[in-house]
């Protein structure tokens, strides 16, 4: 996001040059995050690896959009798994995990990083048409950390942090898309 | 700030602010533009407008987690302020007290939401705007329960005209006598899907009214020069976090800049008032003392006037702790009134539904308001209800399904992609806010026999929706999905919040319109404060927040709280000029 837009925005609505300490307070929490040498805490390492790849299942992008490939969904999900869920659900959410991969080294007798993308999505498939609540949480977690993103927000959905004026009804191709916020 | 305390003269102020919030800002821009030398104390931490407002350019990805939900170990500090489930996301938490801080007794769940800092709660308010009428003014007196208001629309009237003409609200008159029509700016549009709503309805129910919500948001230019620093709402609806443009109303945006300007304005923050000061001579206050929140000492402040504006509990527990000869059950409590009939807003009842077609359509800019759908039962003979009196209005609005739809959809892979390429059908929701009757049996007080951390009595809540609350509910909900039905909604479903509440987050409070606490009243023996705000037994004490209200309408208050502090401060004013305080 253009920060320095905002500012100029705000400068522009209220006719006067923001102060030095007003730009830091609207500048703030413009942190780039590069995460360098992320590992995750909740996870292990393999589990974070599978993550990754079941999420680039669901969300695998197109040829001109952006999928969960473009972001660090693995990320997403140990942190939420971590801060927001109570001491039970991270006891399912292991269990579920357990269950999940042990099922498919058994039935494909492979891990399922190595099963090819048609066999992946067909699992994924059958866990979510069969009820499977942890296939159900991963794909969730996929979808709202993708679209929560900034690059979901911004490539993929229609982002307008200051939309500036308000229109009750207007063609949805003037908008071409979902509305991120 | 602290006090220096050389002398009387340096603490010595024409007139005593207690709180900064709605109501309190009004009293200190009134009393200040009018020559009075003006303190104003704010218990809580100084904010800076726009500078303080933090996050109010954050996106989901700025905060930690890539969530505005607070971890289960924060909001550990929040268990009742997070009850709302939208006070304390990362967004606004700082707007809002940690309960484990400022603890309070709940007797039965009371969700009183509360914050701390300059400006109070005009932060984080919700901002919709609606007058009371005639009918509210006079509906104690026409059901013969609790007392009668001492004023009527007519006193109120210019008032309302004067406060909305200043902070700005955008609206749409419909000539209305349950809703009396205001001075506003624009309205704000409905959506296509809302506008068949409202024609539905009109045309089902004999021309019943749905108009846009009324909200102080800055539509248009204000029609006076005094708040060169407001600019338009950029509809971006995070207001609750701030805004960075001043567009809708605060006490930072609106009246305490104006306050400031006059020089007549000295803001003191983390000063607790803890007690009024009574002076059996003279049979008036003579002062406030005052905690330090950053130090615990105490202080003595003095005036000729005081405006109590801390919010109607906090208010309340004031009195109550203003212990004396004359007073010993606390200031102004001849009658045993004070700390009884709280009322709120019931809400959290409604129904929604899906509307087919206009899928090519769709809305820009992320409107802080929604549609209003004002009162209908008990309005007229035509509309009286045997099984409640009273009635309620709903807000609401229609939009779009967004992302979240592939989810409950289970879409993946090319599908998904696809799908996250166009919204979702349309729904609509309405939720209704019914009036509270005033009732002696919901009450606060405060327990001597435990102790905040700078040693002030807790509060004491035990107050719950009563029977006629709880029968307007079941007509709330039907209206509701009768509405909906009549407009060609399909799928319709009702809620009721507080069906299996068993946690409280529906209990009184939730509406975050507590008030009812210090009630006017015509008789001393009945009520805490006359027509003018003034406590009736000591009467250069004017209570303007929402502890003042007699009886709660089902709309939206602050404005009322406005109207009454401006009227009750130039009251203040001319009876200062004549002597008489």
């Amino acid at each position: 996001m253009k920060r320095r837009d905002v500012l100029k925005t705000a400068g522009i609505v209220l006719g006067y040059s923001l102060t030095a300490g007003t730009a830091a307070a609207v500048l703030a929490g413009c942190n780039a995050d590069p995460t360098p040498g992320w590992v995750p805490t909740f996870n292990s390492e393999d589990e974070s690896k599978i993550l990754k790849s079941m999420a680039e299942i669901i969300i695998p992008g197109t040829d001109t959009l952006p999928g969960a490939k473009d972001i660090m969904i693995e990320k997403f999900i140990d942190e939420t798994i971590l801060l927001h869920a109570t001491e039970e659900e991270k006891t399912k959410y292991k269990d579920g995990f357990s269950a999940f991969i042990d099922k498919i080294n058994t039935s494909k007798s492979k891990s399922f990083l190595n099963l090819t993308d048609e066999e992946k999505l067909a699992e994924i498939k059958n866990g979510l048409e069969g009820n499977d609540d942890f296939i159900k949480n991963i794909h969730e977690m996929c979808i709202t950390g993708f679209c929560t993103s900034e690059v979901g927000a911004k490539k993929v959905l229609v982002y307008d942090p200051i939309p500036g004026a308000q229109k009750g009804c207007i063609t949805l191709e003037e908008v071409g898309g979902i509305w991120a916020i | 700030m602290y006090f220096n305390s050389k002398g009387n003269e340096e603490v010595t102020y024409d007139a005593i602010v207690v709180g900064s919030g709605i109501s309190g800002g009004w009293a200190a821009k009134e009393l200040a533009e009018q020559g009075l030398k003006t303190i104003v104390l704010e218990r809580g931490r100084k904010v800076e407008h726009i500078v303080d407002y933090v996050t109010a350019n954050s996106d989901t990805w700025d905060f930690p987690g890539q969530s505005e939900q607070l971890s289960i170990e924060e909001n550990k500090d929040y268990l009742v302020q997070s009850r709302t489930g939208y006070t304390t996301k990362r967004g606004s938490k700082h707007w809002f007290v940690k309960d484990t801080e400022h603890p309070f007794v709940e007797v039965k769940p009371f969700n009183w939401m509360r914050g701390y800092h300059l400006g109070g709660r005009s932060i984080t308010w919700g901002r919709q705007s609606y007058r009371l009428s005639e009918m509210d003014f006079n509906a104690n007196a026409k059901d013969g329960i609790a007392v009668d208001w001492p004023i009527r629309y007519a006193d109120m009237k210019p008032w309302y005209d004067y406060v909305e003409g200043f902070i700005g609200v955008s609206g749409q008159n419909e000539g209305l006598a349950q809703l009396p029509d205001g001075n506003y700016l624009p309205p704000m549009e409905m959506n296509c899907v809302e506008e068949k709503f409202k024609a539905g309805v009109a045309s089902n129910f004999g021309g019943r009214v749905i108009t846009m919500g009324r909200t102080a948001h800055m539509t248009g230019p204000l029609s006076h020069e005094k708040s060169k620093g407001r600019g338009q709402c950029q509809y971006r609806n995070r207001c609750i976090r701030g805004c960075p443009y001043g567009a809708y109303f605060s006490s930072l945006s609106s009246t305490l800049p104006v306050a400031e300007q006059t020089g007549n304005l000295t803001i003191v923050c983390n000063s607790i008032v803890s007690e009024i000061i009574y002076d059996p001579e003279t049979q008036m206050a003579k002062g406030v003392r005052v905690i330090d929140a950053l130090t615990n000492e105490t202080r003595e402040v003095y005036a000729k006037i005081i405006f109590c504006n801390a919010s109607a509990i906090a208010t309340a527990s004031i009195l109550l702790n203003s212990k004396s000869d004359r007073f010993p059950n606390g200031l102004g409590n001849d009658s045993g009134e004070l700390g009884h009939n709280l009322m709120d807003h019931h809400l959290g009842v409604g129904a929604n539904g899906q509307f087919e077609g206009f899928e090519d359509k769709y809305y820009k800019g992320r409107r802080p308001n929604g549609i209003y759908v004002p009162r209908f039962r008990n309005i007229d003979s035509k509309s009286e209800r045997k099984d409640f009196i009273r009635g309620f209005g709903y807000q609401g609005g229609a939009s779009r399904e967004s992302w979240s739809k592939v989810i409950k959809e289970m879409k993946l892979g090319k599908e998904l992609m696809e799908s996250l390429q166009t919204p979702g059908i349309w729904t609509l929701g309405i939720g209704g806010f019914g009036e509270c009757l005033p009732d002696h049996r919901n009450k606060m007080w405060l327990d001597e026999s435990k102790k905040d951390s700078f040693g002030m009595p807790l509060v004491t809540i035990d107050a719950e929706w009563q029977e006629n609350e709880l029968t307007m509910r079941k007509d709330m909900k039907i209206a509701a999905a009768e509405m909906l039905e009549a407009a060609g909604a399909k799928n319709v479903n009702m809620f009721d919040g507080l069906d299996n509440d068993k946690t409280g987050f529906r209990a009184m409070g939730i509406g975050i319109h507590e008030m009812g606490t210090a009630r006017m009243g015509k008789d001393p023996k009945t009520s805490v404060l006359n027509k003018f705000n003034q406590i009736h037994t000591c009467k250069n004490v004017f209570v303007t927040d929402g502890a003042a209200m007699t009886s709660a309408g089902c709309q939206n208050p602050s404005l009322t709280y406005m109207a009454l502090t401006a009227r009750a401060a130039n009251h203040a004013v001319n009876e200062l000029k004549k002597m008489n305080l």
